[in-house]
């Protein structure tokens, strides 16, 4: 019983204090709007390099499960969601918070969230190791177009144009190819510059696309005073009513949040937009959606919650930029992401799930315990905290390789992170790309070797044909979607100019 | 490429860049010998990723074409007074530039303090904590004596828990 055996190392005091950790910062990550759970496990990832590989994995992942749920408590009280998968909680938490219901608005989305955080949770310990086992079957060519699906995926996803996203993705590609080619070892496209000799290394790269191209962001926005409304926490623990009342949109939301989150390339953003929508299109009183519908909290809370145990799910992929980047934390510890993690390091895989389920408890209970001086962190001037994450992220990237080019490679990156966010391109697939460009080029040349380089068994073998179909149809869904509204709205503005006519 | 230019500044830059990246990959590409050990080589996959590149470039510059065209009224509006003024004129995004520029400044300065070397991280890094919360901040005193402590208190605590516990090395 490796699980049973994990659940038993994970209640040592190392690890529960780091699990304890984890989700403390998570939390107050999570709350604080312009930073994220992507950010810190991004800066904390120089510092896992003097931790034992567990440790480290259960430290972040605690930081992910924490950072999801910490976003509720600045959508409700400020209305400023702290991370991205909380902008669906901002529209029924504020306004019941307006409305003097802010104690029963956090409770309804700690409750939501510790649901979505079990029932996903469930499937991440029941499926992992059959999915693990299923996907070492996977060939070459299978997992080439699996990555392919997910950079597809996310393209489609990211706010923008899927034109917008693949192109942004491919740029991560490319930087991710500078420096020796790991099959033969030729130098590529270093331009006889010397400093590229090594290529791009990841920790530069993530810190400046996500942190430091934030912080210019931040800074070139007016810094506006922050006051919390609905403050009054009444009607603070939820009810067995509450149970009855919200279980059934609370476990259905979370069932659409996992297997969100399983889905390669999509993140809890948009598990907590379909699991929103889907409610709001059950209820018998859609028009409440939007005014501080206790349901509307419930859906977006357990679904995006879900989404990172779904996520974690082991295909190999990552489901999202926190999982891209975990995915990077297992890779600088010398380990193996993907299905192979069960075979080769079972402790980390199941030290991981462990950690998932211990983490949403303590997430529970912080949030319970710390929901005023959580707000309270929330609304700390950037002055105080800014200029210290910038000295994090020099110490952090020039112990890498104590020397200062890396820190210029990562200023450079946050300048070219911050001129894409104005673009409006999106980084996350900017991110996969760069993670997910070397397994590609491997399980893509690995297959031309495998089968005399032809291509042809990318159609002929059933998985990576259906990857590739299923590509297709998410690469083109979006246009045959407009095509279909533009036809829609051409109809009904014929029908109107139609009818004054009859009259 | 006029329709680049209208309320499109940022993406325009992000274009000629994926412009550039796009015709570097296919440069470098032409560098590299030909595959010895599979039929791919090194060349291939950036070969491959430059010439995508370069088709959904000019798949979004027909697309922006096609924007600018099928929104004349909005062309219109655009080359209005009230459009013209720049973005956040008024809301207090001047004072907010001469601030990033600050920021700015002040960052390369400790970068390149660090690069240079031959100061005392532990003080340089007091000074810039120091500085850059001044700037971050509106100056008030009670915000400016918070900057002050947190720089000291910083300074010294990343010091001690990345050298003495963490055991890395830091610049100097």
């Amino acid at each position: 019983m490796p699980l049973l055996d994990a659940f038993v190392n994970v209640l040592a005091p190392a690890p529960m204090f780091f699990i304890f950790l984890g989700v403390l910062l998570g939390i107050v990550v999570g709350a604080i709007p312009g930073l994220g759970g992507a950010m810190l496990i991004a800066l904390l990832l120089p510092v896992t390099f003097y931790m034992d590989s567990v440790l480290a994995l259960m430290l972040l992942v605690s930081i992910y499960v924490g950072s999801v749920s910490g976003g509720l408590i600045t959508a409700i009280m400020l209305k400023m969601p702290g991370t991205p998968s909380a902008v669906m909680t901002v529209l029924d938490g504020h306004p019941m918070a307006q409305q003097g219901r802010a104690g029963r608005a956090l409770s309804l989305g700690i409750m939501a969230s510790f649901v979505g955080g079990i029932v996903s949770w469930l499937f991440l310990a029941l499926l992992s190791p059959p999915l693990a086992d299923f996907a070492l079957k996977f060939g070459p060519y299978e997992l080439f177009t699996l990555v392919l699906m997910a950079l597809v995926l996310i393209a489609t996803v990211a706010e923008g144009t899927l034109v917008k996203g693949l192109l942004i993705a491919l740029f991560g590609m490319a930087v991710a190819m500078v420096g020796p080619d790991a099959s033969s070892g030729v130098m590529r496209l270093t331009f006889g510059v010397d400093s590229f000799a090594g290529g791009f290394s990841l920790l530069p790269v993530l810190l400046g696309v996500f942190v430091i191209s934030q912080i210019i962001e931040d800074v070139l926005k007016k810094e506006l005073p922050i006051q919390q409304q609905g403050g009054r926490l009444t009607e603070f623990m939820p009810s067995a009513g509450d149970v009855r009342k919200h279980g059934p949109n609370a476990v259905r939301s979370s069932l659409i949040g996992t297997w969100i989150g399983v889905l390669p390339g999509v993140g809890s953003a948009i598990a907590a937009i379909v699991a929103y929508t889907t409610t709001k299109s059950f209820s018998k009183h859609p028009e409440t959606f939007g005014t501080g519908e206790e349901a509307g909290i419930v859906a977006a809370e357990s679904s995006n919650n879900a989404s990172v145990n779904g996520a974690l799910i082991p295909l190999g992929i990552p489901g999202s930029v926190i999982d891209a980047i975990l995915i990077g934390a297992l890779v600088i510890h010398n380990l193996q992401p993907g299905p192979l993690l069960f075979t080769n390091s079972p402790e980390i895989a199941y030290g991981v799930i462990a950690a998932a389920l211990v983490a949403n408890f303590l997430m529970a209970a912080l949030m319970f315990a710390g929901v005023r001086p959580i707000a309270r962190i929330a609304t700390i001037s950037r002055a105080y905290l800014f200029p210290t994450i910038i000295v994090c992220c020099v110490i952090g990237v020039y112990s890498l390789s104590n020397s200062m080019s890396s820190v210029w490679v990562m200023m450079v990156f946050g300048v070219l992170g911050f001129l894409f966010r104005r673009g409006g391109f999106p980084v996350g697939p900017f991110v996969l790309g760069y993670i997910l460009a070397p397994l590609a080029e491997k399980e893509l040349r690995s297959g031309l070797m495998l089968y005399d380089g032809s291509l042809m068994p990318l159609v002929t073998r059933p998985i990576s044909l259906f990857f590739i179909l299923l590509t297709l149809v998410l690469a083109l869904w979006p246009l045959v979607q407009a095509r279909i509204k533009a036809r829609q709205a051409t109809r009904s503005e014929g029908r109107q100019a139609a009818r004054p006519g009859r009259g | 490429m006029n329709f680049l230019t209208k309320d499109r500044g940022g993406e325009a830059i992000c274009l000629l860049l994926l412009l550039a990246t796009g015709v570097a990959l296919l440069v470098g590409a032409a560098a590299l010998p030909e595959p010895m050990f599979d039929p791919l080589g090194p060349a291939g996959l950036p070969r491959y990723v430059g010439y995508l590149l370069l088709v959904l470039l000019a798949l979004r510059l027909v697309s922006l074409f096609r924007e600018s065209r099928a929104a004349p009224a909005a062309e219109a509006d655009a080359a209005s007074p009230e459009a013209r003024r720049p973005a956040g004129a008024g809301t207090g995004e001047g004072p907010q530039r001469l601030r990033f520029a600050l920021v700015a400044l002040i960052t390369l300065a400790y970068l390149t303090a660090l690069t240079v070397g031959g100061l005392s991280f532990t003080w340089l890094t007091l000074a810039f904590l120091a500085a850059l919360g001044a700037a971050m901040s509106d100056l008030s005193a009670r915000k400016l004596i918070i900057v002050g402590v947190i720089a000291a208190v910083m300074s010294f605590a990343l010091t001690y828990t990345f050298t003495d516990v963490l055991s890395v090395v830091l610049p100097e």
